[in-house]
C-alpha cells in the first residue's frame, strides 16, 4: 500500500459519513433515523426549557428570601415598653407592683 | 388528583420516615435502564411487510399520541375541578396537562410526518386524522398563549378552565376520525372493526414496553410541570410577604 492510497483511505474514514444507500432508504431506516433524532431533539429541548425555567424561579426565591432576611437585620429592634407603663389596674388598687407580666410589646 | 399536586411538594419529596422519597429521582433512574431498553426492543422488532423499516416509527408516534390525548384529558379534569371548586391545586393540574399535551402532539406530528414521507410519499396530507390533531393543538395553543397574555391569576385560571372543557371537544373527534371518515390514508389502529394494523406477537411486546417507557416519563414531566408552579407559587408568596412588610413599615 503506497502512501497516496493509505491517505485516501484515512481520508474515507474521517471524513463526514457515507450518504445512505438506495437500500437503507427504500428500506425506511433513514426515516427511523430521522425520527428518533428528531423525538430526542424535542426531549432535549424541552427539558433544557424547562429546567431553565425552574433554575430561574430558584434563583428568584433565593433572591426575594435573602432580601426578605436583610430587610428583617435592618429594622430597628422593637421599642420596649417604658417601665412604668403600669397595668391602670395597679393604680387603681394603689398597690405598687413590679410591672412584671403587665408590660405590652 | 388536585389534592395530589397541593399535598406532594414534589419540589421537596414526600418524606418517608427520615428519608426523602424523590419519585422524579426514581423515574429518571428507571429510565436511564428503560429507554435503552426499548431501543434494543425496537431495533430487534420484525420489520413490517410493506412499510419495512420505517415501521419501527411507529413505537415512538403511537405512545407520544396516546399520551397526548391523555394530557388533553387530563386538561379537561383540571378544567371541570377547577370551575367547581375554583382551586390552584386544579389549575396546576390543567397547565401541566395543557403543556404536556402540547409537546406530545408535537412529538406525534413530527414523527408521523417523517413517516408519511415514507409511506404516502408526502410529508403532510389533509387526512381527517392529520387534520383534526392540526385543529386540536392550534386550539390548545390559541388557549395557551391566550393564557400567559392575563396578568389576573384568577382569570387566568378561569380562561384556562373554559378552554380546556370546551377544547375537548377535539380530542374524541380526533381518536374516531379514522373511523368517522374511513376514506383517509390514515389506519385504524384499535379495535377490531376494520382495524387495519396488524401486529405480530414482538411487535406487541415492543409497543408495550414503549408505551410503559413513554408513561414513565409522561410522569416524570408531570413531577417537573408541578414542582415549576408550586417554585411559581414560591415566588407568589414571599414578594407577597415583602409587600405586606413594605406596607407596614
Amino acid at each position: 500500500m503506497n502512501l497516496n492510497s493509505l491517505l485516501f483511505a484515512l481520508g474515507q474514514t474521517t471524513s463526514t459519513p457515507p450518504p445512505p444507500t438506495t437500500d437503507q432508504v427504500d428500506s425506511g431506516f433513514v426515516y427511523v433515523i430521522a425520527a428518533f433524532i428528531a423525538v430526542w431533539l424535542l426531549i432535549a429541548v424541552y427539558l433544557f426549557w424547562l429546567n431553565r425555567r425552574q433554575e430561574s424561579l430558584r434563583q428568584e426565591v433565593e433572591q426575594l428570601r435573602q432580601e426578605e432576611a436583610e430587610r428583617q437585620s435592618t429594622q430597628a429592634p422593637a421599642p420596649t415598653a417604658p417601665f412604668t407603663e403600669l397595668d391602670p389596674k395597679l393604680e387603681v388598687s394603689g398597690t405598687p407592683q413590679t410591672p412584671q407580666g403587665n408590660l405590652r410589646g | 388528583m388536585a389534592t395530589l399536586t397541593k399535598k406532594m411538594d414534589f419540589g421537596g419529596g414526600v418524606t418517608t420516615g427520615k428519608r426523602k422519597f424523590d419519585l422524579s429521582k426514581v423515574l429518571l433512574w428507571t429510565m436511564l435502564v428503560s429507554f435503552p431498553l426499548t431501543l434494543i426492543f425496537i431495533l430487534l422488532a420484525p420489520s413490517d411487510f410493506e412499510l419495512k423499516y420505517s415501521q419501527r416509527i411507529f413505537y415512538f408516534h403511537m405512545p407520544s399520541n396516546i399520551l397526548c390525548l391523555l394530557s388533553f384529558t387530563i386538561y379537561f379534569i383540571g378544567g371541570l375541578g377547577y370551575w367547581r371548586t375554583r382551586k390552584r391545586s386544579w389549575d396546576i393540574l390543567m397547565i401541566t396537562g395543557l403543556e404536556l399535551g402540547v409537546f406530545f402532539a408535537l412529538i406525534g406530528i413530527v414523527t408521523g410526518s417523517i413517516w408519511a414521507r415514507y409511506a404516502w410519499g408526502t410529508f403532510w396530507t389533509w387526512d381527517p386524522r392529520l387534520t383534526t390533531v392540526t385543529i386540536m393543538m392550534v386550539v390548545y395553543l390559541a388557549g395557551w398563549m391566550l393564557r400567559s397574555s392575563v396578568e389576573d391569576p384568577g382569570r387566568k385560571a378561569a380562561l384556562t378552565a373554559v378552554f380546556g372543557i370546551i377544547g375537548f371537544i377535539n380530542v374524541p373527534l380526533v381518536y374516531f376520525s379514522t373511523r368517522f371518515f374511513p376514506a383517509g390514508l390514515h389506519p385504524i389502529v384499535f379495535g377490531t372493526n376494520g382495524a387495519a394494523v396488524a401486529l405480530e406477537g414482538f411487535m406487541i411486546v415492543t409497543l408495550v414496553i414503549s408505551i410503559i417507557t413513554f408513561s414513565q416519563f409522561f410522569v416524570y414531566l408531570m413531577i417537573q410541570r408541578i414542582r415549576l408552579e408550586n417554585l411559581r407559587d414560591q415566588v407568589a408568596g414571599v414578594r407577597m410577604a415583602l409587600n405586606e412588610d413594605e406596607d407596614y413599615a
